[in-house]
């Protein structure tokens, strides 16, 4: 059999098919891009969006971060209530026992303190715990904007470059009886 | 596994622990003296006289008399009067028109002190000299405390003397 007659055929054969289905054919392969939203929500948990996107050293640098900054505000939001029990405590004591001076009393962590100083104690306890409050925030948006930035990257990576879908199928022939077929291809 | 799941326990209860060294105290943790700096307060020197020559004021006072087996000015948490310092104020005005109780140990009142052991033991009446100022005239009123290095006494009797 003539070779054009047979790619005819095929052409013939193959084209309808494809355009009732009117399905996308790639041209090369692209893999499903990254969620920026799950990659986030996931980046709640430790170091869960780095690997996510599978940046694994990342993942362990923010999550040691995170733990830390987390157990740093647990242990200050401890320390300022220990701290202002302390001071309420010896602000009670002192007005009980002598409202006309300024008694010393032992402070746990070493030396004597007055009620005035135990309330400066009690003040730098709240601005510790303000302090982790604060670099907690900041260790969660870095290692979101770092894990959007990630996302974004791989996504670039993943951009499918042809794909398309065949909408519209010419067939010709000229005067000496060659054939023409081309697709009209959306992008 | 068994090694890892110990390591893991050992750091958790470590983590445990740190959080739990800051418990909160009640509210009646300080009400115990011992935690307070001092003790018991100390008792003030007594019978506080003035007496004035050439804007010289001489001020005796009265420590080391026996009062029911213990001298008149001591420390009850030792018993004596070794370790105490007596501190002196000073006003031009009568410290009772105070407003606030606590005027009678502000330190814009203090003028000084003198330790017991810069005294001869067992020696009362004391005696302290207090040098004023020439071009001052006018009354004078003097008091005292005790102080045994944590806690100050009440103060002694307000003693007065005008200087003319």
């Amino acid at each position: 059999m003539n070779y054009r007659i047979a790619m005819v055929l095929l052409f013939i054969f193959y084209t309808p098919a494809l355009c009732a289905q009117n399905k996308p054919f790639t041209f090369v392969p692209a893999e499903e891009p990254l969620s920026l939203y799950k990659a986030l929500a996931y980046d709640i948990v430790p170091g869960g969006g780095h690997i996510y996107t599978g940046h694994y050293e990342y993942a362990a640098v923010f999550a040691t971060l995170k733990i830390s900054g987390v157990y740093a505000m647990y242990y200050y939001y401890n320390y300022w209530h220990y701290r202002g029990s302390l001071y309420r405590s010896a602000k009670k004591a002192n007005a009980a026992i002598d409202p006309e001076h300024d008694l010393q009393f032992k402070d746990p962590e070493g030396g004597y303190k007055t009620v005035e100083e135990f309330r400066h104690a009690y003040d730098r306890a709240a601005h510790y715990f303000t302090l982790s409050v604060a670099a907690n925030v900041a260790i969660y948006v870095t290692s979101w904007l770092v894990t959007a930035y990630h996302v974004q990257q791989i996504n670039e990576e993943r951009q499918p470059a042809y794909i398309g879908f065949a909408a519209h199928v010419l067939l010709d022939a000229d005067a000496y009886g060659t054939v023409y077929a081309g697709y009209t291809v959306k992008w | 596994m068994n090694l890892k799941n110990d390591i893991a326990i050992f750091f958790l209860a470590i983590v445990c622990c740190i959080g739990c060294l800051h418990e909160p105290v009640d509210s009646d943790y300080y009400d115990d003296l011992s935690l307070v700096k001092g003790g018991e307060k100390p008792t003030p020197p007594v019978d506080l006289s003035l007496t004035v020559a050439d804007h010289e004021v001489t001020l005796q006072f009265y420590t080391d008399r026996l009062d029911s087996g213990n001298p008149v000015t001591y420390d009850p948490d030792t018993g004596t009067n070794e370790n105490l310092y007596y501190l002196v104020y000073i006003a031009s005005n009568d410290p009772a028109m105070f407003g606030d109780p606590e005027l009678y140990y502000d330190i814009r009142y203090y003028l000084g002190y003198v330790a017991e052991i810069d005294f001869a033991a067992g020696v009362d009446p004391k005696e302290v000299s207090i040098a004023i100022a020439s071009s001052y005239h006018g009354p004078l009123f003097v008091w005292m405390t005790s102080h045994d290095g944590g806690r100050e006494s009440d103060h002694s009797e307000v003693v007065s003397v005008v200087i003319l």
